[in-house]
């Protein structure tokens, strides 16, 4: 067997003429961390749905462990052993925290075998990794951010994953949170998960992943470790030239307010 | 999921609400057990849409089409010479394929479109067997369901009482399936589709696999209302049918008591239904009036039915809970 636990050949997703992932390969060796940067729009969460199966793909092969995968349902790949959190968390509101991670225990991997109090068993042990235990029995709504984060990682790791796609864990969280996510995080992969990850704040994607692809309008831009990527110049470009077309909107929309008798 | 001490207690007090309807018949005379009879068919009916509307959160328009071809194909079925077993499963049989095919494609859709999608088919269905002219069915068919099972007369409060029977291990059933969705991991699944599907697939929930069938179980047991529905009453026509009427009222029965509730549904049965035996008998013309403001107030004050008042108590009617259901609706 290989080591590569994913192996994507050729993926794309158009939607219309918008080209969203356009034939991207990518492999993911065991029990690596793999960063997944690039601009907004760059088509990192379609990457991801597409590998989680929330979207089918316009194109391209995703192989899991050896098997295609490509045609299979979100939830078939959930009880293969992939799992995913999401960039803006999706908590069931009407459950409890605890309902909220046995979700994944009953109906992830662990679905064909165990029973109640073996779920109950895992989602408690989940609750008390992501640090949620205290609060187990509340309403979602009760959470911060950061919470909801920790929610989102908690319910995945009830769905006992070999893969964990991370969709911006870090997003809106301040600096001690950072650092807990990020320890949080090393733990999964220290236990045998292997993990993408997106986020923007290159900083953290630095220290904490092996190995870092770029993605820029659809398309793989780079991919190697983390030196080699900050010192690529194609990606200095790439985010480089973003932010300067957003200074650049940014100042006309300024224009056109202050403009005299023209709204915003 | 065993989640509180207060579900542990739903066993004892369904157990005990079933004995005690089962005595009803010793104390009630024929009024009284024909409004205890449709008591029954309301509970079965309004179960069977909380589990599509209240659970699930599909607000589905289609259970006329598994009432009336319920209702409908069992009389065809029993007057072209079938025994009523085969009239029972013949058309229940006939409101599975439907569901079916109403099933898979209306659940490819989301929110409005779905609703939207259901009140068509309804609609389609009424008029297709409006205009059907066949089988020794034109528009309406009458049964004596009495001479069928071969005998030659029953007097009226045995006749009476069998159907309150029936109707009973209907509602008994439904309550039943209730009860046990909320203790089994599919009902922890179908709250979880019902507050974001993607989540739910994404952990291993099997979403529309278990839509389908949610929408095959509430569209039996609507058929099985609507067959003995029909065999009551004896005679049907197609539009009272394929009622939409009937749909609604119970939509708002499962509003008024609490969706996605065990004891909600039967609670807003049992309130309306007395509103229309007291009111509705003596002030007829404002019966609409009063029902009317009544369901604008729970929905505005109360908006997860008067099931609350039960769970909170006193609390329930505190300025300050009010003021925070009312706040729900503020506009973000």
């Amino acid at each position: 067997m290989s080591a590569d636990i994913l192996a994507v050949a050729g993926l794309a997703k158009h939607f219309g003429g918008l080209r969203a992932v356009d034939g991207v390969d990518l492999a993911v060796r065991r029990g690596e961390i793999v960063g997944l940067i690039g601009p907004n729009g760059a088509g990192k969460t379609t990457f991801v749905d597409l590998l989680t199966g929330s979207e089918p793909p316009t194109g391209g092969r995703i192989t899991y462990r050896g098997t295609d995968i490509t045609s299979l349902s979100a939830h078939e790949r959930s009880r293969m052993g992939l799992a995913r959190t999401f960039q803006v968390p999706r908590p069931f509101g009407d459950l409890t925290i605890r309902e909220n991670v046995l979700v994944g225990a009953l109906f992830g991997r662990g679905e064909r075998r165990g029973g109640r109090p073996e779920a109950l068993d895992l989602a408690n042990r989940c609750l008390e990794r992501a640090g949620l235990s205290a609060v187990a029995d509340q309403s979602t709504g009760s959470l911060s951010t950061a919470g909801l984060k920790r929610l989102e990682v908690a319910r995945c790791l009830a769905a006992e994953p070999d893969l964990l796609f991370l969709d911006e864990p870090l997003g809106g969280l301040n600096p001690t949170e950072v650092k807990d996510a990020l320890g949080l995080i090393r733990g999964l992969n220290d236990s045998g998960i292997t993990i993408v990850f997106i986020e923007h704040i290159i900083p953290a994607v630095m220290s904490l992943c092996h190995r870092v692809v770029v993605l820029a309008s659809g398309r793989k831009l780079a991919d190697g470790d983390p030196s080699e990527i900050v010192a690529n110049p194609e990606v200095q470009r790439a985010y480089l030239g973003d932010v300067k077309a957003a200074v650049r909107r940014f100042g006309a929309r300024r224009r056109a307010a202050t403009r005299p008798g023209g709204a915003a | 999921m065993p989640l509180s001490a207060a579900r542990d207690r739903d066993g004892i007090v369904l157990a005990l609400l079933v004995l005690g309807a089962c005595c009803l018949p010793l104390v009630f005379g024929a009024y009284g057990l024909r409004v205890a009879t449709m008591v029954a068919m309301y509970v079965a009916l309004a179960q069977s849409w909380n589990l599509i509307g209240g659970y699930t959160g599909l607000i589905s328009l289609a259970q006329p089409a598994f009432f009336g071809s319920g209702a409908i194909a069992a009389l065809i079925f029993l007057v072209n010479g079938a025994p009523v077993w085969l009239a029972v499963l013949g058309s229940l049989g006939v409101s599975l394929a439907i569901a079916v095919m109403v099933g898979a494609p209306t659940l490819r859709l989301v929110g409005h479109y779905f609703v939207v999608a259901t009140l068509l088919v309804s609609e389609a269905l009424r008029n297709l067997v409006l205009n059907l002219n066949a089988f020794n069915f034109n528009g309406g068919i009458s049964v004596n369901i009495v001479s069928k099972v071969g005998l030659t007369a029953l007097s009226p409060t045995t006749y009476n009482q069998v159907f309150y029977y029936v109707m009973l291990g209907l509602a008994t059933t439904a309550m039943l399936a209730i009860f046990a969705l909320e203790r089994s991991k599919w009902g922890l699944a179908l709250r979880a589709i019902r507050d974001n599907q993607r989540a739910a697939s994404a952990l291993g929930v099997a979403a529309t696999r278990l839509k389908i069938a949610v929408v095959l179980a509430s569209a039996a047991l609507v058929s099985l209302v609507g067959t003995a529905w029909a065999f009551w009453i004896g005679t049907v026509e197609t539009n009272e049918a394929f009622s939409l009427t009937l749909t609604f009222e119970i939509i708002v029965m499962v509003f008024l008591g609490g969706r996605g509730t065990l004891w909600g549904p039967l609670l807003g049965v049992l309130v309306v239904l007395f509103i229309n035996e007291t009111i509705g008998v003596e002030l007829a013309e404002i019966t609409q009036v009063v029902s009317g403001v009544i369901v604008v107030l729970v929905v505005l004050l109360q908006p997860d039915g008067l099931i609350q008042i039960f769970r909170q108590g006193p609390r329930a009617f505190a300025p300050k809970t009010l003021a925070a259901n009312l706040r729900r609706y503020r506009v973000r």
